[in-house]
């Protein structure tokens, strides 16, 4: 009886404080990382062939600027508010790195040639390594439908420090880049498989309410329309699918053939509709984790195929699987 | 409400230290957050604050001693400098241009290995790529070789020999017939490319490659490019893969009216892939003509021809009394390609002549299957168009590989699929000591080291998780 009382004390208190603070600052960074992907990532590509007369491209770009710095200053307040064993050492080593690389900018602009900012490098890397098992460790088997996006996060970073060896250490592990292509590729297919597959799971065991349906609706009503006409452009335009594919290129990374452009719409109208799905699930069900893993398979896939050519990147991916970790925990405490 | 939690925590009822955020304000900190937030965002969009940066690409690293160019590679410093290997694709293909179908002899190197270094005044390159086909020393067709000789061929039976008359015939082209479904067109008129790659496969006429007889002395140089993005957009996208300077070219006749039904139009506007994100100065070095093996070379230690191909004649005099192996310079946009420093000797030119036309320095070897080429040039960029190098910046880069034994020649090449940042190091090459230990004991050193901080803070994390 007076476990239950405490419990239930914990549990409206827990909720009202993650709902004023986490809860804002998370759904921010969410909303920063999105912005920066698509009008910096993505736009910094594709915005030469667009058209000079249409939209200002070079102020939507700036709305990418913002967002980038905006992760920056984020990600070390997440940090501090994401109570997990070892916050202190991501605190300090990824604020170090963040700012400090741009306070060396001014002072000493070669400053990521120099040795200890490799070695910082690589260790930052090894800690991004790091949170990303102990996803997998503290999960179980809640971590399966990141799976995927996490073994294919992994390998991009095991290329990133392969790079970082052969050109700054004289370590000969250039020639380990071919190899990768198709598996990072195949991962990303499946991740998109498991993830809607996970998103429909609820949906087959009955247990879903109202809301949760028409978010699904909702979902997949947004994934099919951005989905179907890229699909409808692809199929029987061989010349367009040929500019897709090399938007899909320059935008996201990704190598893949023409006559793949409809298939790869279709993948990507399974990510849009897994990931909005499982961000209003989260938000109507008040389900953290979910909304945590729809940012995560967002953070996991688009980092993915880039050069981690920024400090940002690193930090992005270990707080998104630091997130995913104290939510876990929290929600094992039984609360909700 | 706070007490309880405080309580609770001390008696280890609420076994985390997840619940103490619960007891602290951290209003404040959330509110503080969102304007910093703001303030160094719209900060960042009007003043360039730089981020932090994670290292990648290729170093070339500062060096003591200068470059061999008659024993290209074998200078002491490359020893200290590991090969960046940078993975080629074929540029005849679907995946690197909007055509529709993949050219089966396009992009034959996989792979070319790349070293970097400067000595205080030059830059070096040191490019090695497999070409099983052994070295070609052919004259470049522009200057007196064979012309390129198109192989076009329909995969689904006969050719249809219609219209190959009515291609040929509008370009003023003759061509011989190999069997009934291979043709040799004889020549390749650089607007005929464009036709060819988006016309012609729809009318069962495909672009097969280039004639090669290689017991006839047929066959094109070997040459290897380097391309320096000099535009303003971060890692820009289609580096090498550029072709044709007619933008706006009207097909006549017939053919044009064909071609309408395709294009939607008789006029070419697509640019035949010059670079759409920018300027480029393109260093190529061509076997034929730059090396002094080369089967034409002697034409640019004749100054009356230098001259004559609008080449500066100070510079002309010069190269005559003291031939070297040199790359030329190339300019390309949006608009096209261009020679930079001469007449038009391959392409428009540019600029005309320009002192600094034999500046670039090249040294090439064949050997065990490979060949190995050095570029040297000064840092300092010593004619209009061409890339100005300062230690401490980064340059994206791209590279390109043609086999002329083989019959690539031109477009058909292989070329790395995107840019590639090269950062011009203030540091010398990392520490030799390693050296005397065995490289395969070395890489599990460094993966050990990686592997090492995971194991150390799975441990430490575990640690925590069962203290907490």
């Amino acid at each position: 009886m007076v476990n239950r009382i405490i419990k239930n004390n914990i549990n409206r208190n827990t909720a009202v404080s993650l709902g004023v603070d986490y809860t804002v600052l998370f759904t921010l960074f969410s909303v920063l990382f999105l912005l920066q992907f698509i009008f910096r990532e993505f736009l910094f590509y594709v915005a030469p062939f667009m058209p000079s007369s249409g939209v200002n491209m070079t102020a939507l770009e700036l709305v990418g600027t913002f967002s980038i710095f905006g992760l920056e200053v984020i990600i070390p307040f997440l940090l501090y508010l994401i109570r997990i064993p070892m916050r202190t050492v991501y605190l300090v080593i990824l604020t170090t790195m963040l700012w400090g690389g741009t306070l060396l900018s001014f002072i000493y602009p070669d400053y990521y040639m120099t040795t200890p900012w490799l070695i910082g490098s690589i260790t930052v890397a090894s800690l991004t390594m790091l949170s990303l098992i102990i996803v997998i460790y503290e999960l179980g088997r809640r971590s399966a439908p990141l799976i995927p996006l996490i073994i294919l996060q992994f390998a991009s970073l095991i290329l990133y420090v392969a790079d970082v060896l052969t050109e700054y250490f004289a370590i000969p592990l250039g020639g380990l880049g071919p190899y990768f292509v198709y598996p990072m590729l195949y991962l990303a297919g499946i991740g998109g498989l498991v993830l809607t597959a996970y998103t429909i799971y609820p949906l087959l065991t009955g247990r879903f309410n109202i809301k949760v349906l028409v978010s699904y609706i909702i979902a997949a009503l947004v994934g099919f329309a951005m989905a179907y006409p890229l699909y409808q452009l692809t199929i029987y335009n061989s010349f367009m699918s040929h500019i897709m594919s090399m938007v899909f290129a320059m935008g996201l990374g990704v190598l893949a053939p023409p006559s793949y452009m409809p298939l790869l719409a279709v993948f990507m109208g399974m990510y849009i509709y897994a990931i909005i799905a499982l961000s209003i699930n989260g938000i109507v069900s008040k389900s953290p984790i979910m909304y945590t893993i729809a940012v995560a398979s967002l953070i996991y896939l688009t980092t993915a195929f880039m050069t981690h050519a920024l400090i940002a990147t690193f930090a992005s991916i270990v707080l998104v699987s630091n997130a995913l970790i104290f939510i876990n925990r929290w929600e094992k405490m039984g609360v909700r | 409400m706070e007490n309880l939690y405080k309580i609770l925590y001390k008696e280890k009822l609420i076994k985390n230290d997840i619940i103490r955020i619960t007891m602290r304000g951290t209003r404040l900190l959330t509110i503080l957050t969102i304007v910093l937030v703001i303030v160094i965002g719209m900060l960042a969009m009007f003043y360039p604050v730089p981020l932090a940066q994670a290292p990648s690409g290729i170093v070339a690293y500062k060096v003591v001693g200068s470059a061999n160019l008659a024993a290209p590679g074998t200078e002491s410093f490359w020893k200290n400098i590991p090969a960046y290997n940078v993975s080629l694709v074929p540029n005849l293909s679907q995946q690197m241009i909007p055509i529709s179908y993949n050219v089966p002899t396009s992009g034959l190197v996989p792979y070319v290995l790349v070293k970097a270094a400067w000595n205080g005044t030059d830059i070096i390159i040191l490019m090695e790529w497999p070409d099983p086909y052994g070295p070609s020393y052919a004259g470049p067709a522009s200057i007196a070789g064979p012309e390129d000789w198109a192989v076009v061929y329909n995969p689904n039976g006969p050719l249809n020999m219609t219209f190959l008359e009515l291609l040929t015939s509008t370009f003023n082209e003759s061509y011989f017939v190999i069997n009934a479904s291979y043709a040799v067109i004889e020549g390749l008129p650089r607007t005929m490319e464009y036709v060819l790659a988006y016309v012609t496969p729809h009318y069962g006429v495909y672009f097969y490659g280039f004639y090669v007889n290689l017991s006839a002395g047929y066959y094109y140089p070997d040459r290897a490019a380097i391309m320096w993005y000099m535009g303003s957009q971060q890692s820009p996208s289609d580096c090498m893969n550029i072709g044709a300077e007619y933008s706006n070219f009207e097909v006549s006749g017939e053919l044009g009216q064909l071609m309408q039904s395709y294009i939607g139009s008789n006029v070419i506007t697509y640019t035949g892939g010059s670079l759409s994100s920018g300027a480029a100065n393109i260093w190529e070095w061509i076997s034929g003509g730059t090396d002094p093996q080369g089967d034409n070379f002697n034409y640019f230690t004749n100054v009356t021809w230098d001259v004559e191909n609008g080449i500066d004649q100070s510079a002309a005099e010069q190269f005559a009394t003291n031939p070297h192996g040199f790359f030329i310079n190339l300019f390309v946009n949006q608009t096209g390609l261009y020679d930079v420093g001469d007449g038009g000797i391959w392409y428009p030119n540019a600029t005309g002549p320009e002192p600094g036309y034999f500046d670039g320095y090249t040294g090439a070897v064949y050997e065990n299957g490979y060949w190995i080429v050095e570029f040297v040039r000064p840092l300092q960029s010593s004619m209009p168009d061409t890339v100005n190098l300062v230690p401490g910046n980064t340059y994206d880069v791209a590279f390109a590989v043609w086999i002329g034994k083989a019959g690539e020649t031109t477009w058909d090449k292989s070329i790395s699929p995107s840019f590639v940042p090269l950062t011009i190091s203030t540091s010398p090459p990392p520490k030799p000591s390693v050296s005397v230990i065995p490289s395969a004991v070395v890489i599990v050193a460094a993966i050990g080291i990686v592997i090492a901080i995971v194991a150390i803070g799975l441990v430490y994390y575990s640690i925590r998780r069962r203290a907490g």
